[in-house]
Order: structure tokens, then C-alpha cells, then sequence
């Protein structure tokens, strides 16, 4: 079985998330390449206000007619329209949002509206039979109106089982499976819920209430309350629906428009993250291409310059003692002169290539610094912005790189502790651990910012593999000179480490070649 | 600089290590070759040098570690005075080196090679006689147009742009924005937006971030400040 190479890319970006390796487990309709799409006003005022629009005008007239909706068929057909108008545009919308970027998440929510249109055309037909033909159709009505709120379940479930299996084969078979038996299940309460009263009410707000208990848990924001509180209210007209046989069209009205503006919000702003994310990994993606091409311009630059001094110095040194052993009744000062400039360049050159020889493919340090010293003035500026700071860097640690290197990668971690974890107080830590030093920044929130943080599975810096534009580039710099990055969650927040080489001891004639030094 | 008084120089090394050229002047002057030595920090330092020394041969370091400097500039003057150039480098840029050698430097003698070597191409270049390494030279030269074909190829859309219209690039490469350009150039925003649609236009490009990255892709902007640096020195 064949699998194109978009497939392989969203399979690895979910991989990468779970901190996994990439496996490719079936081909997935909803892995399919999403069109080019972005978040314009233009947009937003049709997948937002229309619905709303229509919602509104929908609810004045369930205002003025609350009472004698049922009573009077004319107006019955009216709202009928007018809410399978609602239920419909919603489901177009939530399917055009699927179109566009391939979700199954979408695919669900266009099926619930559909069925909720479809329950509302079926409830007004019953309305207009005699009361024995009207409850059985109430019930198929209700019915549909459960599988609405059993796929709306499904949507929001739907990631974090995605998330949770792993498998694609898997993950639709279990939504499948879970999906039918939540209907199925709710159906027959339901049944039951119109002789007992309340019963389909508590059973669908517990479905609700396990959705968005599943969602909560990957993420706490203002269009999944929407979402949640939608179709909670839904799951209360369908109690109140089998509770009692009147007064129902003005509170369903209502609750079908919360819900489809809720809904439509919840894919706005999944719809506008998923183009956010997109383009941030373009360009991480191109600026890390841009890097590397560059790195490795810079490195054939290096190897020039090295090449072009080392061949003049091996050259100057071999003209100078030619000169020396031409004449060898020189002066005693131009002896000197010339003994002078061959040390010299003899010196130079065992900078270069001890420098060479070190580095292997990778410029060797070029500098060492003293980590406290450098940081200091970092420290206070960041102070001077009101970062809680709390520096643990004794004095005395050099690390082999230069000083300009730790000051970025220090920054860069700040700043990004700062943009993630805001409000939460900052520990820079340097270890010596002989040959490497470990710079350790950690952030730590307080109760209340943990809560909000972003759970481990869900937070982009966590992992194996890093997320987020200037961790990636802290990572690139520390390994450019030897060191490596690496990034653990704590319960109090982020840790991020540096590993770095410890101040380049000098080598010398002598720690080269001892018995050399010896004789 | 070292400069021998009893011989006449016939040989100027340019030279940026100034070890170097002080041992290697030193070395040829033993050998009997009259040698002067320079370590220039911009073009006019060897042209100088060459008239007051007036040499028959320049030893010419390709890399003379400055922008200031320009290897391929010091040839042509070289030969515009008759003075045969030979290269002497450390440098793996065949391109650098084909430049030079396009110019009219008659060889290359690498800093690898031995002394003895280094005088005999001297010595063969005092004389006249070709020096070796003729097939390298054919190489780098076609190395050199095939480069220069593909980098016309680039560089073909730009010639369509009027002097204006390329100093209106050059300006939106440095960051301007439109109506710092008008007010560099003494004209109205509405003339500078006219100049910059006709440059997209002839460039094919729908945006100014476009047209600057297609301008520093074809290496244009480097190609027209160099133009701009000779008109000056022509000047």
C-alpha cells in the first residue's frame, strides 16, 4: 500500500507532538493535503455573522410567538424553515471548514447539523398529525436530534482519541463503535426518558460532560466552553422535550442557534490555528533551510581563509629559514629578526590547526567566557523588565564558547520562558560537571498559572523533539559549538537545558606529546 | 617593503601576509631577482608601488584579505601598463582565479609548491616563456563562462531597468520605503510607485519583496555596486 507524501508529513507532525517516531499505520481521507486557506475578515463574516444573523431574526420571532407556536401551523412552518435554514447553514459551513482542511472533526459536526435539520423537519411534520401519530414522530425526531448531539460528542472526543491510539485504523473504528453505542444508548434512555422524566436529560449531559471533560483536559479556552455549553443545552431542550410535551419550540430555537454559532466559532478558530501553524512551520522550515545553507557558505568561507593562511604561513616559514640557512654569516640581529618571525607564525599556526584539530567538523570554541560574567548584564536587564529572575551562576565557570554564543542562547530561552509560561518566576542555573557545563533555565509557574498551562501532551516545547522557532535555533547554535539542548517538563513548568564544553584547556607542545617534552 | 638597492626590480610581490612578502622578497633578492614587496590596503597602495618600481613582473596574491582590494583590478591595471601578473595563492576559489586569469594574469604558482619552484616560475616569467599548468588555466576560464553565461542569464531582466528604475531598487533593497526613495531622488511618491510597478513589471514579479530577493538571488545588487565603484574610480 502506497502512502503520498503529504500523508507521511501529517502523520509525522502528529508524531512529533506525542514525542514518537513517525509510523505510518493506513492511508486516512483526513490526511489528505488541506487547500491553501487563510483566516481573512471576509471569511469570518460569513462563517460567524450569517449564522448569527439568522439566529437573531430567528429568536425575535420565537419571542413574539413563544406561547402559540405549536398551536398555530403557519407559524410552525415559519419556524421550521427558518431553523432548518440555521441547522443548515451551520452543517454547510462545518462541511466547507472539513473541505478545507480535511478534518473528520468537521465531517461529524456537518453530519449532527445535518441530522438536527432533518430532526426539525421531522418534528414539524409530526406536529401536523393527530397526537398518536404525532409522539411516535416526536420520538424519531428526538432520536435524531440525539444523534446530533452523539456526534457533536464525537468532535469534540474525536482528537483525543486520536491522540490517545495512535492508529488511524483504530482511531475510526473506536469513534465508529463509540459513536453508535452513544446513540444507540441514548435513543433507548430516551424512550424511557418519556415515561421517566429527566433521564435523557441527565444521560446526555453526562455524555456532554465526558466530552468536554476529555477536551478540558487538552486545552482550557473560551470556544470550547462555547462548544461544551451548546450542546449541553441542547442535551437540556431533550430532557425538557420528553419531561414535558409543551412549550418546546421557542427553547429549542435557542438552543439550535447557541449551538450552530458555537459551533461555527469553535471551527473559525481551529480553522485560523490550523493556518497559524501551518505558516509557522513554513517558515521554520525555510528559515532553518536558509540557515543551514548558510552555515554551510560560511564553513567553505572558513576552510578558504584557513587554506589561504596556513599555505602563507607554511610558505613565509620556509622562505625565512632558507634565508637563514642561505647566509649563515647574517648578523646577529638579523638572525634574531628572522628567529623571531619563524616563532611567531610557528605559534599562529599551532592556534590554527590545534583550533582544526579540536573542532573536527564543527568550528572548534573559538573563546572561552566566564558564564556568571557574561550573564550579569543579561540578568539585570531582564530584572529591569520586571522578570522574576533567580539566578544560581557562581563566578569562576568558563565555558568554550564565546561570550556573544551564551548570551544568545541565555536570551532565547528567556524570552521564550517569558512568551509560554508569563507571570511565572524564572531559575537560571549553571552546573560544572568537568568537561561540560550544564546552563539549566526553568520556569515556574505558580498553582493557578500551572493550571493553565499546557498540559505535557499538548505543549509545544515539551518532547524529544522541540517545538517553537527559538528553542529550535538555541539548539542550532549550542550544537554549532559542541553543546546540545534539551527540554523537560516539570510539574512547576519547562525545564530547558544547555550542555556546553567547559572552558578549552590550552593544549601545549607538552599535553600533545609528553615524551617529546620529556627529552 | 623591502627594496633591494644594488638590483633593479624587475619583480613586485603582492602580498597581504607582510611576513611573507618581506621573507619572500628577501628569498628572490638572494636568488638575484630584484624584488620590491607590498602589502596594500587598497587598490591605489599597488599601482602606486608599480610606479615607482616598475617591475616586469607582479606576484599577485589573490586573496589580499580586504574588500578594498580587488586582484582582478590590480591585473588590468598591471596589464594596461605591460606587466606580466602571475598568481601567487593559497586560494581554492577557482572562480576568483579564473577572473584573474581572464583578465590577463599568464599563471598560477600555488603557495603549496616549493621555493625552488616558486623561482622557477619566476624565472620563466621574467623570460617570457609560458608557464606550466596551461590546461588548468583552459579549465578555470571555461568554468569562468559557463558561470558568467548563467549569471547573464540572471542577470538579463535587470538590463531592461532604466538607471532610475535601478537606483529605486537598489534603494528598496537597502530597506526604504517609498517615500524616503521620493525624497532621496527630488520626485513625487506617484513617480517613484510608477518606477517601482514598471520594475515588477519588467521583472516579472508581483511584489517589491520579489523583486529584491530576485535582485539578490542573481546577485544583481553586488554586480551594480561594483559598476557603481568602477564608474567612481573611472571617474
Amino acid at each position: 500500500m502506497a502512502f503520498g507524501p503529504a500523508q507521511t508529513r501529517h502523520s509525522d507532525r502528529r508524531s512529533r507532538r506525542r514525542g514518537e517516531a513517525a509510523t505510518y499505520v493506513g492511508p486516512d481521507r483526513r490526511e489528505r493535503p488541506p487547500q491553501h486557506v487563510s483566516a481573512s475578515p471576509v471569511r469570518l463574516v460569513v462563517l460567524v455573522a450569517l449564522p448569527a444573523v439568522v439566529g437573531i431574526a430567528l429568536s425575535a420571532v420565537l419571542m413574539t410567538t413563544a406561547s402559540s407556536a405549536r398551536a398555530d401551523l403557519a407559524q410552525s412552518a415559519v419556524l421550521l424553515g427558518l431553523a432548518t435554514a440555521t441547522a443548515g447553514c451551520a452543517g454547510a459551513i462545518t462541511f466547507l471548514l472539513h473541505r478545507i482542511t480535511g478534518r473528520t472533526t468537521d465531517l461529524w459536526l456537518a453530519i449532527g447539523f445535518a441530522l438536527l435539520a432533518l430532526c426539525l423537519v421531522v418534528d414539524a411534520a409530526g406536529s401536523t398529525l393527530g397526537s398518536a401519530e404525532a409522539a411516535r414522530w416526536d420520538e424519531l425526531a428526538t432520536a435524531l436530534c440525539v444523534g446530533f448531539v452523539a456526534f457533536g460528542a464525537m468532535a469534540v472526543v474525536g482528537p483525543e482519541i486520536d491522540t490517545r491510539s495512535g492508529s488511524s485504523g483504530l482511531r475510526r473504528l473506536t469513534t465508529l463503535a463509540l459513536g453508535m453505542v452513544c446513540a444507540g444508548l441514548l435513543v433507548g434512555v430516551t424512550d424511557v426518558g418519556t415515561r421517566g422524566g429527566a433521564t435523557p436529560f441527565v444521560v446526555t449531559w453526562a455524555a456532554v460532560g465526558a466530552a468536554a471533560a476529555a477536551r478540558w483536559r487538552r486545552r482550557f479556552d473560551g470556544h470550547s466552553v462555547l462548544a461544551f455549553g451548546g450542546f449541553a443545552l441542547t442535551g437540556v431542550v431533550i430532557g425538557v422535550d420528553s419531561a414535558s410535551a409543551a412549550g418546546l419550540w421557542p427553547a429549542a430555537h435557542v438552543a439550535i442557534v447557541m449551538v450552530g454559532a458555537s459551533v461555527i466559532a469553535v471551527g473559525y478558530h481551529d480553522l485560523c490555528a490550523f493556518s497559524e501553524t501551518r505558516d509557522h512551520e513554513d517558515f521554520s522550515r525555510r528559515l532553518l533551510d536558509a540557515a543551514g545553507r548558510e552555515s554551510v557558505v560560511v564553513a567553505h568561507a572558513q576552510q578558504q581563509e584557513r587554506d589561504h593562511d596556513l599555505s602563507s604561513s607554511l610558505l613565509a616559514i620556509a622562505a625565512a629559514m632558507q634565508n637563514l640557512a642561505a647566509d649563515a654569516a647574517q648578523d646577529a640581529v638579523a638572525v634574531q629578526r628572522i628567529a623571531s618571525t619563524v616563532a611567531s607564525e610557528s605559534e599562529r599556526l599551532r592556534r590554527m590547526l590545534s583550533g582544526r584539530a579540536a573542532g573536527g567538523s564543527a568550528p572548534a570554541p573559538s573563546s572561552s567566557c566566564d558564564v556568571g560574567a557574561v550573564l550579569a548584564p543579561l540578568l539585570l536587564l531582564e530584572r529591569s523588565r520586571g522578570a522574576r529572575v533567580c539566578a544560581h551562576v557562581p563566578r569562576g565557570v568558563t565555558v568554550g564558547v564565546p561570550p556573544d554564543v551564551v548570551v544568545r542562547i541565555v536570551r532565547t530561552l528567556l524570552d521564550n520562558a517569558r512568551t509560554h509560561a508569563p507571570g511565572s518566576s524564572v531559575e537560571l542555573t549553571t552546573r560544572w560537571l568537568g568537561a561540560r557545563i550544564e546552563i539549566e533555565v526553568r520556569d515556574v509557574a505558580d498553582h493557578h498559572a500551572a493550571r493553565r498551562a499546557d498540559p505535557p501532551q499538548d505543549d509545544p516545547r515539551s518532547g524529544s523533539e522541540l517545538h517553537g522557532l527559538g528553542l529550535l535555533s538555541a539548539q542550532r547554535l549550542a550544537a554549532v559549538h559542541g553543546g546540545s539542548l534539551r527540554a523537560v517538563r516539570h510539574a512547576t513548568g519547562l525545564a530547558v537545558t544547555v550542555d556546553l564544553p567547559s572552558g578549552a584547556q590550552v593544549i601545549t607542545l607538552d599535553t600533545l606529546v609528553p615524551d617529546l617534552a620529556q627529552a | 617593503m623591502t627594496v633591494d638597492a644594488s638590483l633593479a626590480v624587475s619583480v613586485l610581490i603582492v602580498e597581504d601576509h607582510a611576513m611573507l612578502a618581506e621573507e619572500l622578497a628577501n628569498y628572490l633578492w638572494r636568488a638575484g631577482v630584484g624584488t620590491a614587496a607590498v602589502c596594500p590596503t587598497v587598490t591605489d597602495d599597488v599601482l602606486q608601488a608599480a610606479a615607482r618600481h616598475r617591475p616586469a613582473l607582479v606576484l599577485l596574491d589573490v586573496d589580499l584579505g580586504s574588500d578594498d582590494v580587488s586582484a582582478v583590478c590590480i591585473v588590468r591595471a598591471m596589464m594596461r601598463q605591460g606587466v606580466t601578473v602571475v598568481l601567487l595563492t593559497g586560494s581554492r576559489d577557482r572562480l576568483a582565479l579564473a577572473r584573474c586569469l581572464d583578465a590577463g594574469a599568464c599563471g598560477i604558482v600555488r603557495k603549496t609548491a616549493g621555493l625552488d619552484e616558486l623561482l622557477t616560475a619566476v624565472r620563466r616569467a621574467l623570460g617570457g616563456e609560458p608557464l606550466a599548468g596551461r590546461d588548468e588555466r583552459d579549465r578555470l576560464i571555461a568554468e569562468l563562462r559557463a558561470h558568467q553565461a548563467e549569471h547573464q542569464r540572471l542577470l538579463d531582466p535587470f538590463a531592461q531597468l532604466s538607471r532610475r528604475e535601478a537606483a529605486v531598487l537598489v534603494a528598496l533593497a537597502e530597506g526604504r520605503q517609498v517615500d524616503e526613495i521620493a525624497t532621496l531622488h527630488y520626485v513625487s511618491v506617484t513617480t517613484v510607485r510608477s518606477q517601482v510597478r514598471s520594475i515588477l513589471l519588467k521583472l516579472g514579479v508581483r511584489s517589491q519583496l520579489a523583486a529584491v530577493a530576485a535582485a539578490r538571488r542573481a546577485g544583481w545588487l553586488e554586480h551594480e555596486s561594483s559598476r557603481a565603484a568602477e564608474r567612481r574610480h573611472t571617474a
